[in-house]
């Protein structure tokens, strides 16, 4: 029965392969720094699982198949011993090498980075950009970013919990009342790219998202210029 | 304690080893007869409708687990529905409102209505068995967790048809569940889940004194069947992983209804600390959900590869470990809550941790299959299956348990896919395997090879067209809980597929739930150990006896079946222990922890309508308080305080019309135990576990506030002070000596001053119940105010309710006596409150020192 097993479910596996470069960017098609190293890790680990998954089924098989005229009893104990060593040489490696990115990725933002207090409300995104030498201005469920520049997020939320995530630039975090957390990005090429909120907050949770468009500095700076004129009366509270 | 109860409360039986054989010749015939006929009238099973009445084992554990597949095709059908609601974007099918209701229904549901119970459920049914024994040590106990189950899932269930289900997830994150989802969904969950929750601690009790206590004489710790290992390790876990559960809907609850901000960071709560008690729950649960699959398994494989088990003591230790473990990874399930990163780090490599021993286990069943010479049939091609799939949610266990990786993955649908990979590959697969193993237990007949076949290939194809594409749908951008998604997404292929596999694994379930349905009077009876299995269940006579075993067996090998020679035959002749009834009585053989020496002889009662009554009551407190009819639910709690005194009054400590019962082999044993000899002295100790577990749970969240909190206490609140926590515990402390006082002039047979020390512990009892309130009350401490006041109000009334039960079991034993249902010989009623005043004791030194160090942090 194992053949036919494995046959299938390795039919199945590659059948979804194909999805995995849709347009707007993902967190398999990353355009960000922290999104780039957790892909890279990704498919590391996702190359190392299906190795893995094939020797135990091929060890099972092996097991349910082989001659039965010899007396395997000592080859079962060390069987067992293998089971008890292998993964923990296994997981030691990969914890080594899956946690190196980790540093990299929750460091605090360099002094001078652009900070965006981002609030979520139901079912909103408030993002009110802080520049270091203006007048703070809001936006609504559009985020401009510059490119190849870090930016730090201040989430931050007085209703219920939500989450901030933005698949293509980097991992989600959570915005949760009386607390500020703090997440930073920094985008790796332009583009425009999707944004969610990935915890559930209520009826419109599954229409709380928002769209990134990452920016060559000189645009972006254009942008930024145009949002802080004083005149603007644009009611985007 | 060492010395108290253990030593001085029981009569002791000479523990003398010896290796008992089989009665060289068989009884004639005659005896036989006669025996089974009084064996067959103690066991009868009622007919009619007081067939609602029966509590044993058999019966209750049928019940038990129709009633949880019901529950299974309920979640299941949820689930279906929300498939067609994302087979394609922006569909209309479900409106958002409904969605939400429909996956939190689903999630909880699978959880706490069908995983958690289907365990219960079949170690009710097939544990006794397995330990050669009659029934469990508290069958009505069995039949009250069965009813609160049913009651409670009902009521739960219910709620859908009237839109009032929950709608904020199963994991029930405030303040989403405490001020933004108004109507009774939220308290639905909270307090109908706490009643169940309640149930299952209870059918804990029940199981871990069963495994303990009522196995087969001869049966060592190390030839205990792997299930029942199993059955203590998942046992425990519920009882310290369902407490913090517990006491976080306590919490909430009293948020919603009172307004006690626990979780409202504006008066000083913190909504993460329901995070903590809910995954403090959460994770083991995930494995108590496991483990007993893998003990299905682990009976299961031996029989096909016609071999023992290689590795047992491997196994045992690793599920051990693994439940060990489990309680150190729950903060992985809130990487994304901004933690620092050395926790992360540290939580990221206690979660890989698990895997080891989880492989162990897994190796240990290849290295069967290798030594063994493999049988295919129906039971095997669902434990490979579920292999494969298991070992899959294993692999993307370990990938989401790197923190980095999980800031992506987290909340999406790569999580729905790991954690049905994981769920349904190792316990629904399992599950299945079983269902066509030991369905010939319960009906006596086999399932047909043909459509269990059909069925499986249905269910592993559908389930991996449904959850593969899962995963990768995740990454692409797909958050959980979503009602739809955009058009635009890229993300419909993969949706339509896996709405199509839903479909194939719906009917699968259907096949498989066909084959168990179909009539099946025409065909021929099973035959008597089917799959020739080495286990004691097997020994059952097809149809099964009521009585279960015919005698209880002296057991010196693993798998008596395959070593003992002879050996069903000289269990049915009655060649064994207590082959007979005399008294026509149900009796079963209680036996040393350890060594599993016989030490009693215990009569348990038969059918009656008691446990239903208090299921009913105990039911009716929480389901009054979802409606806020305050009136209704004190009439329902006292109600069911009634039946439960009545319950114990006349179903516990039953006096026996004789000291002691010959079972044969030249043994004699005690009618009765009192002390930790006794079956009820362990439920006692094992319940205020758990309960203690709940209330350090509540001190969990004091210390939690207090260290992240700068404002607690804040500075304008001031009390509760020292004065009265101090006189509460020494009023505490001196109840609880003259209950030992009592316990020994009862022993001594001193009346006078044995209900004087009763009367006065009562007293000085309700004394410190009524001193711990006094200290938050002189201050006007106002729950509402701060989450200071609220915890040191909670931890007040925590202790002073507990004060108030200690004292009602102090009056209970002193009428006890008064009747002459507690002696100075039989004295198990003020032996187990002692035991629960030990713990009370200790909660209300805990609950004083805090209450009391409050004040010196100011």
């Amino acid at each position: 029965m194992f053949p036919r097993t494995t046959a299938r479910l390795a039919l199945i596996l590659l059948a979804t392969l194909p999805f995995g470069c849709g347009t707007g960017g993902s967190a398999l098609n990353p355009a960000g720094e922290a999104a780039e190293k957790i892909a890279v890790l990704f498919w590391w680990m996702t190359g190392g699982a299906l190795l893995i998954w094939l020797g135990m089924m091929a060890l099972a098989i092996y097991a349910t198949r082989a001659s039965k005229d010899i007396d395997r009893e000592q080859q079962a104990k060390k069987l067992i011993l293998a089971g008890a060593i292998v993964p923990t040489v296994v997981l030691a490696a990969l914890l080594t090498y899956g946690l190196r990115a980790l540093p990299g990725i929750v460091a605090p933002a360099p002094v001078g980075t652009l900070r965006i207090l981002v609030t979520g409300e139901q079912w909103w995104w408030r993002m009110r950009y802080l520049p270091a030498d203006g007048q703070p201005f809001d936006v609504a469920n559009e985020l401009r970013l510059p490119v190849a520049e870090p930016v730090e997020f201040l989430l931050e939320s007085d209703n219920v919990i939500h989450s901030f995530w933005i698949p293509a630039l980097g991992g989600k975090m959570d915005l949760i009342p009386g607390r500020t957390n703090r997440l930073v990005l920094r985008p790796t090429r332009t583009g425009t790219f999707k944004g969610f909120c990935a915890e559930f907050c209520g009826t419109a949770h599954a229409k709380m998202s928002f769209e990134a468009i990452v920016l060559p500095r000189e645009e972006f700076d254009q942008w930024l210029a145009v949002q802080q004129q004083p005149v603007r009366s644009e009611s985007q509270q | 304690m060492a010395g108290g109860p253990t030593a001085t409360c029981s009569k002791r039986v000479s523990t003398v080893k010896r290796d008992v054989e089989p009665l060289e010749n068989a009884p004639p015939l005659e005896l036989q007869r006669a025996q089974q006929e009084r064996l067959l009238e103690a066991w009868k099973i009622p007919t009619g409708l007081r067939y609602w009445s029966e509590v044993n084992n058999s019966v209750v554990g049928v019940w038990y687990t129709v009633v949880t597949i019901f529950f299974l095709l309920f979640g299941g059908i949820l689930a279906l529905l929300m498939r067609i609601q994302l087979a394609s974007p922006d569909n209309k099918f479900l409106s958002p409102q409904t969605y939400n209701q429909f996956f939190t229904l689903h999630g909880s549901v699978m959880m706490f209505l069908f995983a958690i119970p289907i365990f219960e459920a079949v170690s009710i049914l097939f544990l006794p068995q397995m330990l050669g024994a009659r029934d469990l040590p508290f069958p009505r106990l069995s039949a009250y967790g069965f009813w609160a189950f049913l009651i409670g899932g009902l009521f739960f269930c219910g709620s859908i048809f009237f839109d009032a289900a929950p709608n904020g997830g199963w994991f029930m994150y405030p303040p989403l569940t405490a001020r933004y989802e108004p109507g009774i969904g939220a308290d639905l969950w909270l307090l109908g889940f706490s009643f169940i929750e309640v149930a299952a601690i209870a059918a804990a009790v029940e199981l871990i004194v069963g495994v303990l206590k009522s196995r087969p004489p001869g049966m060592r710790i190390n030839l205990i069947p792997l299930y029942a290992w199993y059955v203590l390790v998942a046992g425990a876990m519920v009882l310290f992983a369902f407490p913090s559960l517990i006491t976080g809907s306590l919490l909430l609850e009293l948020e919603r209804a009172f307004q006690w901000p626990f979780f409202d960071p504006a008066r000083g709560g913190d909504p993460l600390l329901w995070q903590h008690l809910f995954w403090i729950f959460g994770h083991p649960e995930v494995y108590i959900i496991f483990l007993p699959s893998v003990a299905l398994v682990a009976m299961i494989l031996p029989t096909f590869a016609r071999k023992p088990i290689v590795g047992y003591e491997w196994i045992v230790l690793s599920a051990i470990g693994t439940g060990f473990l489990s309680f150190g990874l729950w903060v992985h399930h809130m990487f994304t809550t901004g933690l620092p990163g050395i926790s992360l780090a540290l939580f990221s490599a206690a979660s890989q941790a698990v895997a080891i021993p989880t492989s162990v286990q897994i190796f240990c069943f290849i290295a069967t299959l290798l030594v063994g010479r493999v049988t295919g049939s129906v039971p095997m091609l669902f434990i490979f299956g579920g292999m494969a799939v298991f070992i899959m949610g294993g692999l993307t266990g370990v990938m989401v348990a790197v923190a980095p990786f999980d800031f992506q993955a987290h909340d999406t649908f790569f999580i729905v896919g790991h954690l049905h990979t994981v769920l349904i590959g190792g316990t629904i697969f399992p599950f299945l395997a079983a269902a066509y193993y030991f369905y010939p237990l319960i009906r006596a007949r086999k399932l047909s090879d043909k459509l269990g076949k059909i069925a499986f290939w249905l269910v592993f194809i559908g389930f991996n067209i449904t959850f593969m594409p899962m995963h990768a749908a995740g990454l692409l951008g797909m958050p959980r809980r979503v009602f739809t998604y955009a058009a635009d997404s890229g993300l419909d292929l993969m949706n339509l597929a896996s709405t199509a596999g839903a479909f194939v694994l719906t009917a699968g379930f259907a096949v498989f739930l066909w084959d168990v349905l179909r009539p099946k009077s025409r065909q021929p009876l099973s035959a008597r150990n089917p799959w020739n299995a080495g286990t004691l269940e097997w020994l059952q006579e097809m149809p099964g006896q009521p009585w279960g075993v015919r005698s209880i067996p002296e057991i010196d090998s693993r798998y008596p079946l395959w070593e003992q020679p002879d050996f069903i035959q000289h269990v049915d002749e009655g060649r064994f222990y207590m082959p007979d009834a005399e008294e026509k009585k149900r009796e079963m053989l209680i036996t040393s922890v350890i060594d599993a020496q016989p030490v009693q002889v215990l009569r348990i009662l038969g059918p009656t309508f008691i446990p239903l009554l208090a299921a009913a009551f105990t039911g009716g407190i929480f389901i009054f308080s979802t409606f806020k009819l305050w009136g209704a639910m004190a009439v329902s709690a006292v109600l069911a305080l009634a039946a439960i005194l009545y319950w114990c009054w006349t179903g516990t400590a039953l006096i026996p019309e004789k000291e002691v019962k010959y079972i044969g082999h030249g043994t004699t044993v005690p009618l009765y135990a009192s002390g930790s000899t006794s079956v009820g002295w362990w439920a006692m100790c094992i319940t205020m576990l758990a309960d203690v577990t709940a209330f350090a749970s509540i001190l969990f969240g004091y210390f939690f506030y207090w260290s992240l909190k700068s404002e607690f206490p804040p500075d304008n609140v001031t009390g509760p002070g020292y004065f009265w926590p101090g006189v509460a515990v020494i009023l505490v402390l001196i109840a609880w000596s003259l209950t030992l006082a009592a316990r020994h002039w009862n022993r001594s047979d001193n009346r006078v001053p044995f209900y004087a020390s009763v009367v006065l512990a009562a007293l000085s009892g309700l004394g410190g119940a009524i001193a711990i309130l006094a200290g938050p009350r002189q201050f006007g401490l106002d729950p509402t105010e701060h989450v200071y006041s609220a915890t040191i109000w909670l931890i007040a009334i925590w202790t002073a309710f507990h004060a108030l039960i200690g004292v009602i079991m102090q009056l209970y034993c002193a009428a006890r006596r008064w009747a002459g249902r507690m002696t100075a010989r039989y004295d198990i009623d003020i032996c187990n409150v002692v035991l629960y005043w030990h713990f009370l004791l200790l909660t209300a030194a805990a609950a004083a020192i805090v209450m009391a160090g409050s004040g010196l942090l100011e």
